[in-house]
């Protein structure tokens, strides 16, 4: 059998096993680092230099990044020392990797292609005769992959310079005070097209051509200045220390953005060789400042109690809200070092308990108080042909004067315990509050926008924290070191918006649907979609007209996205120079909607849509509605099912799950286990002559990411995830496949 | 000791005297680059150029009145299979309620108390009232009252009004703000619909009132014919000049041009029974409105003949009579053999509207128009609700429609003497009169889909054959309303099920209030 692609190229009709394999290559990332490093009576210092080159896996897109590190520390004079560090890194990325999205992301045409699609001819007529992309789909969205790689541009150039500089004056042996500064700033420079030709793109105006140019360029800077006075003594078998400091964030953000759309000059993309411009400035400033104080006191050095205080100013929120104090206390006490008559195994044994409270701003955009507009850049004609301006409400999320920054107590107590010094062991409960979260609520269209800022209601998370270390085996040769930790989280949302009756909200709408919400009584990240209508004895209910599922009246929840499940065990094995260990670890008790498997299903490349495909018709096993008795009011009273024999065609069956959203077919527990890494080494320093340049060689091979031990999600690693925004939990579209990476670690000390 | 206390009781009062707390913050918080006021004129030359129809009423709309169709399904299933994609159905409602409502109710806003505004409070009243009204028309019952008020009142989840309460309210809003319009007052010019224009302002907000009175002609005979009448003695569109049109260029284009451009230029074509209706009864228009790309088979082919260097074989005709339309009710499959059967090359043979004309992406998009207005006008004389020569009203509506071809470009327009010889081929008879103004009625609202497709539910004409795609999901013959968006479902709950409870199911057979069985 044969097909015909590309307007006459006949080819067999033959399954092409791994596209995935075909389209991407092996990455490599090489990393070189040369530290240089003395010290001496009045200070030191340390110089590192280190280069990283990264190939992706996708074709034509590469990562480089320089970095030099300066740190110095220097006594001026008796009571002053000046410290310091200077870091400076320069990247470049050629064309990072487009996912999750319609258009020239590779992922989702490679896993939507038809499965006879040979690749080497989507490479060899990417091009029409005009140099075109050839329209080989007619969703043409799906753009060609190699286009997406060898036509399309995009290039980031990025320069950030970090540092501070600290000065510590001590007035005596226990009193000091110390200023810092510090600073952040980057600068970066972005441009990426969409090629002229691309298959989805409209027609430019007579004596253009189409494609579009953006030029993104970014300044952004933050200042730290903080002040610390000090005081540290002790009475007898009293200890205290006592800390106030002040600090100052301040943050800037300028930002250019120009996107030009057709050009003049074909191929030459620039913003002057541009037709249609639509340039803009915009400007984020936000600042927040502190005063906290410390204290702390301890008794015979087994006894401690700390107990701090801090207050936080944030620009981005109103007068009346801005200010916030917030306390915290905790103690402990080492059981083991307050009584004598413990036994000589018993090494170490402490408990501790706090409670601490924390605000922040951070989930609330500067300027979010208050409406903005904004005039477009282009003018449109009155009927007289006179260019007139344009304006919009510049925003699509309805603003909020009177938000109050999210507050978080947390109770705390913990043991930790150590036997023979090979044992220990560390348990921590853990209950925190987390009120007034901020954030994007979404609210009716017909409200004219879609999203509202709000202080949420309160939510609980409660968990257990493990860490248990041993070590089951030591001789002079050979020594085996177990780590095992694991933590148990539960959340609960106890309350949304002011209103009682407001036990849901939606956080989140997925590329490929599914929605994330947050639902009082129930575990924070709710998945939630529509699922196949049954009727009360289970059956699934098919359309009676056209034999197509069915769905619920409304969505339905699913679970939560987020794991109550995490951990890790790790096994090390010395044996002389020889170390060897291993990483198996976990996330458990989640669930994800599969946008890739959503995609496969409705294009017909899931395994699951094999049934009817050789009738050319599906017969749905499930019920058909008979009759509905509805009352005077109109209300369905009675409803009576019978066998559905419908055939309905293959094409349209399969595509129900994306007309009518449903999603139950694409949850999946997203639990895993997974070997993450597994290294290998051997310190050759044994091996060399004594007193000679070289001190030290050690040389490590690392694979990371090894296997997937066990999985629940079909056909994607659960952590292929396309994007991990905060509002997108579980909802997964397709991400660039998930690599194993091997790599040779060699060090050298001089 | 001493001398180090007072030292650092000092250093401390100081810095914390420097720091200040939250100095300037009320100052840091404000966005130095963006207004937070704007002259309302602006407003509302956003929300006059996106009430330009949506891309989603190619897929519904046109298909259900069955003058465009695509053969495929996903992202363009609709009317063409009969079947409810519910992320396509939302298209107006999105489009309407965050644009039209949202900029038109800020205007309100702004220029309901300042006297030096009130053309322009008049304006917004009128635009919104358009807007609600497709609103209304597509789904039923819609937040009316309490819509567009998400942020100047907290409203964030609006009830749903009965579509009777919203009729009613959109004929007096419409009768205040027509009579309130002066033209002594302070004029619009940069209003990018009518340059200010106040009369023509009146005759589009009596044309839109006589829309609306028109609608209630099978529920309410009384109030639309008390409308109609007002909506006359008000002064209603004179010419084509007074048309509600958006003039889009390449910086602000036409929705539907643009798609049928980009991604969708080879998957719409020219439905059949529209033009039969046009090539039987010798329609000039059709020349104008088609183009066929003889002998493609592929999208590409379309392309390359577009850009001149078509595949040996394959050639431009917009000749009339070489037009085929698609037949309704077959898909990507199903229709192969068909055009086979016909001659054609592939389904990329069939007709499709000139993307390159009335389909281009710069295409102007008409709201309301002097010829819709005739023809309605007509159907109300011979309901007998005003006075005035149906058969003359009839004539000037075909001629005003054939007239406007011309502000496509001058490869549309239609000669005076084809409109003159089709004006004499096809006289009002009063035997059948009705339908003929509305078929008429059906041409000249072609690509404003939400009227073309509230006109067809209202009247019955023309009179179609119902899409037999074997696929169909609903109970009657063809689609009554389109469906609400499922986010309404998630977030406004407790109201779209009170609408639903008193309209009847969320589907696309379920009939809105003016859209009764008679």
């Amino acid at each position: 059998m044969t097909q015909i692609l590309f307007d006459g190229i006949e080819v067999p009709y033959v399954p092409q096993p791994s596209h995935v394999g075909a389209f991407y290559r092996t990455g490599q990332t090489w990393t070189n680092t040369v530290t240089l490093s003395s010290g001496g009576e009045f200070g030191g210092f340390n110089l590192s230099l280190s280069n990283m080159a990264n190939t992706s896996i996708v074709p034509n897109s590469d990562y480089n990044r320089k970095t030099i590190n300066l740190g110095f520390t220097q006594n001026i004079a008796n009571k002053l020392n000046v410290s310091g560090n200077v870091n400076y890194s320069n990247e470049r990325i050629k064309n990072p990797p487009q996912i999750a999205e319609q258009d020239m992301s590779t992922p989702t045409t490679i896993y939507s292609l038809a499965n006879s699609m040979p690749l080497e001819l989507l490479k060899e007529n990417m091009k029409d005769a005009n140099g075109d992309e050839f329209v080989y789909s007619r969703f043409t969205n799906r753009t060609n992959p190699y286009w997406a790689a060898y036509e399309r541009f995009d290039q980031v150039k990025r320069d950030r310079l970090f540092g501070n500089i600290t000065a510590r004056y001590n007035f005596t042996d226990w009193l000091y005070l110390q200023g810092r500064i510090g600073q952040d700033f980057y600068a970066r420079d972005q441009d990426y097209n969409f090629p002229t030709g691309t298959a989805s793109l409209g027609n430019a105006p007579e004596g253009f051509v189409n494609g579009q140019y953006v030029q993104d360029t970014r300044r952004f800077r933050e200042v730290n200045t903080d002040f610390l006075l000090g005081a540290d003594r002790s009475f007898g078998n009293f200890g205290a220390t006592l800390t106030l400091g002040g600090n100052r964030m301040y943050r800037r953000m300028d930002r250019d953005n120009v996107v030009v759309d057709d050009f003049v000059v074909r191929d030459l993309y620039t913003v002057m060789n541009g037709r249609l411009k639509d340039p803009i400035y915009e400007i984020s400033e936000r600042q927040v400042n502190s005063l906290y104080g410390m204290a702390e006191l301890s008794y015979k050095e087994f006894l401690f109690l700390n107990a701090t205080a801090r207050n936080d100013w944030f620009s981005t929120l109103s007068a009346a809200n801005r200010s916030i104090l917030y306390p915290s206390v905790t103690g402990s006490f080492v059981f083991t070092q307050a009584f004598e008559n413990f036994p000589n195994w018993f090494s170490f044994g402490k408990l501790r308990a706090g409670y601490a409270e924390v605000g922040s701003d951070t989930d609330v955009q500067p300027y979010a108080d208050n409406l903005y507009y904004r005039v477009n850049n282009n003018l449109f004609p009155n009927p007289d042909g006179q260019q007139q301006p344009v304006g919009v409400i510049n925003t699509t999320t309805v603003p909020n004067a009177n938000l109050r920054p999210m507050r978080v107590s947390e109770w705390e107590a913990g043991l930790e315990l150590r036997f023979l010094d090979r044992i220990g062991f560390n348990i921590t409960y853990y209950h925190k509050l987390t009120t007034d979260q901020i954030l994007a609520a979404q609210i009716s269209d017909a409200s004219s926008y879609i999203t509202q800022l709000i202080n949420v209601g309160e939510s609980v998370n409660r968990g257990v924290e493990l860490l248990l270390t041993a070590t089951p085996v030591q001789t002079s040769n050979f020594k085996w070191d177990l780590s095992l930790n694991g933590s148990y989280n539960n959340s609960e949302v106890l309350k949304l918006g002011a209103n009682p009756a407001d036990t849901i909200i939606t956080v989140g709408t997925g590329q490929f649907d599914g929605e994330l919400r947050q639902v009082v009584g129930q575990p924070l990240g709710q998945l939630y979609g529509f699922g196949y209508l049954r009727n009360d004895l289970g059956q699934q209910v098919f359309d009676a007209n056209s034999g197509r599922p069915l769905r619920t009246p409304a969505q339905i929840p699913y679970g939560t996205a987020i794991p109550k499940w995490i951990g890790g065990i790790t096994n090390t094995f010395n044996y002389k120079g020889f170390n060897f260990s291993f990483l198996v670890d976990f996330k458990l008790g989640n669930k994800l909607i599969s946008g890739t498997n959503f995609n496969a299903w409705r294009h017909g490349l899931h395994k699951g849509t094999l049934v009817g495909r050789e009738q050319g018709y599906v017969v749905g096993n499930g019920v058909i509605i008979q009759e509905e008795v509805r009352n005077d009011a109109g209300e369905v009273t009675e409803i009576s099912y019978e066998p559905n024999t419908v055939q309905s065609p293959l094409q349209a069956y399969y595509e129900t799950v994306r007309s009518l959203r449903i999603q139950e077919e694409f949850v999946s527990n997203a639990g895993f286990w997974k070997l993450r890494q597994v290294t290998f080494g051997y310190d050759f320093t044994g091996l060399l002559p004594e007193n000679k340049f070289i001190r030290a060689v050690r040389l490590n091979a690392v694979a990371n990411n090894v296997l997937l031990l066990k999985k629940w999600v079909p056909n994607i690693d659960p952590e292929q995830f396309g994007f991990s925004s905060d509002n997108l939990i579980g909802l997964e579209a397709p991400g660039l496949p998930t690599t194993r990476s091997i790599g040779f670690n060699l060090n050298v000390k001089f | 000791m001493k001398k180090s206390i007072i030292y650092f009781l000092t250093t401390l009062t100081l810095l914390t005297g420097i720091t200040a707390c939250d100095k300037g913050f009320d100052e840091l918080n404000k966005n130095p680059v963006q207004p937070t006021s704007l002259n309302p004129g602006f407003l509302m030359n956003y929300a006059i150029i996106m009430a330009s129809f949506p891309s989603s009423t190619l897929p519904y709309e046109l298909a259900i009145v069955q003058q465009m169709v695509t053969p495929y399904s996903g992202v363009l299933a609709g009317g063409n299979f009969n079947q409810d994609n519910r992320p396509v159905t939302l298209g107006n409602w999105n489009n309407y309620y965050r644009e039209v409502i949202k900029h038109t109710t800020d205007v309100m806003q702004m220029t309901m108390e300042d006297e030096s505004k009130t053309n322009l409070y008049q304006m917004a009243r009128i635009w919104y009232s358009l807007a609600a009204m497709i609103l209304t028309d597509t789904y039923g019952e819609v937040p009316y009252f309490d819509a567009g008020l998400g942020y100047l009142e907290g409203i964030a989840t609006p009830q749903y009004d009965p579509q009777q309460q919203i009729y009613q309210a959109l004929l007096t809003v419409l009768e205040q703000a027509t009579a309130n319009l002066d033209d002594t007052k302070s004029i619009e010019t940069g209003d990018v619909l009518y340059g200010g224009d106040v009369e023509k302002w009146k005759r589009f907000g009596n044309s839109l009132m006589l829309r609306a009175a028109m609608r209630l002609s099978k529920v309410d005979t009384d109030l639309a014919s008390e409308y109609v009448a007002k909506a006359v003695a008000g002064g209603l569109m004179q010419a084509n000049a007074d048309n509600a049109a958006i003039r889009h260029d390449f910086n602000y284009v036409n929705p539907v041009g643009n798609i049928l451009n980009a991604t969708e230029a080879n998957n719409f074509y020219l439905a059949k029974p529209f033009v039969d209706y046009l090539s039987s009864n010798n329609d000039p228009r059709l020349a104008s409105i088609a183009v066929r790309y003889v002998g493609a088979t592929s999208g590409p082919d379309q392309n390359s003949a577009i850009d001149g260097t078509p595949p040996e074989n394959v050639y431009v005709s917009t000749i009339p009579a070489d037009q085929v339309g698609m037949p309704m009710g077959f898909d990507n499959a199903t229709i192969i053999p068909v055009a086979e059967s016909q001659g054609l090359a592939s389904f990329y043979d069939y007709s499709q509207l000139d993307r390159t004309r009335m389909g281009k992406r710069d295409a102007p998009a008409y709201l309301v128009t002097y010829a819709e207005t005739q023809l309605l006008l007509a159907e109300a004389v011979i309901r007998g609700w005003v006075q005035g020569n149906a058969a003359g009203l009839f004539e000037e509506g075909i001629r005003a429609d054939m007239e406007q071809l011309a502000e496509y470009g001058e490869d549309t327009a239609v000669p005076p003497e084809a409109i003159e010889a089709y004006i004499q081929a096809h006289p009002l008879n009063t035997a059948n009169a009705l339908e003929q103004i509305n078929n008429q009625y059906w041409v000249a609202s072609f690509l404003n889909g939400p009227e073309a497709f509230a006109n067809f539910r209202r009247t019955g004409y023309p009179i179609l054959t119902p899409n037999p795609f074997p696929g169909s999901e609903i109970q009657g013959d063809f689609i009554h309303r389109l469906t609400y968006p499922d986010a309404e479902f998630a977030v406004n709950t407790g109201h779209i099920r009170e609408a639903i409870s008193r309209q009847g199911p969320d589907n696309l057979d379920t009939q809105v209030w003016w859209d009764v069985e008679q």
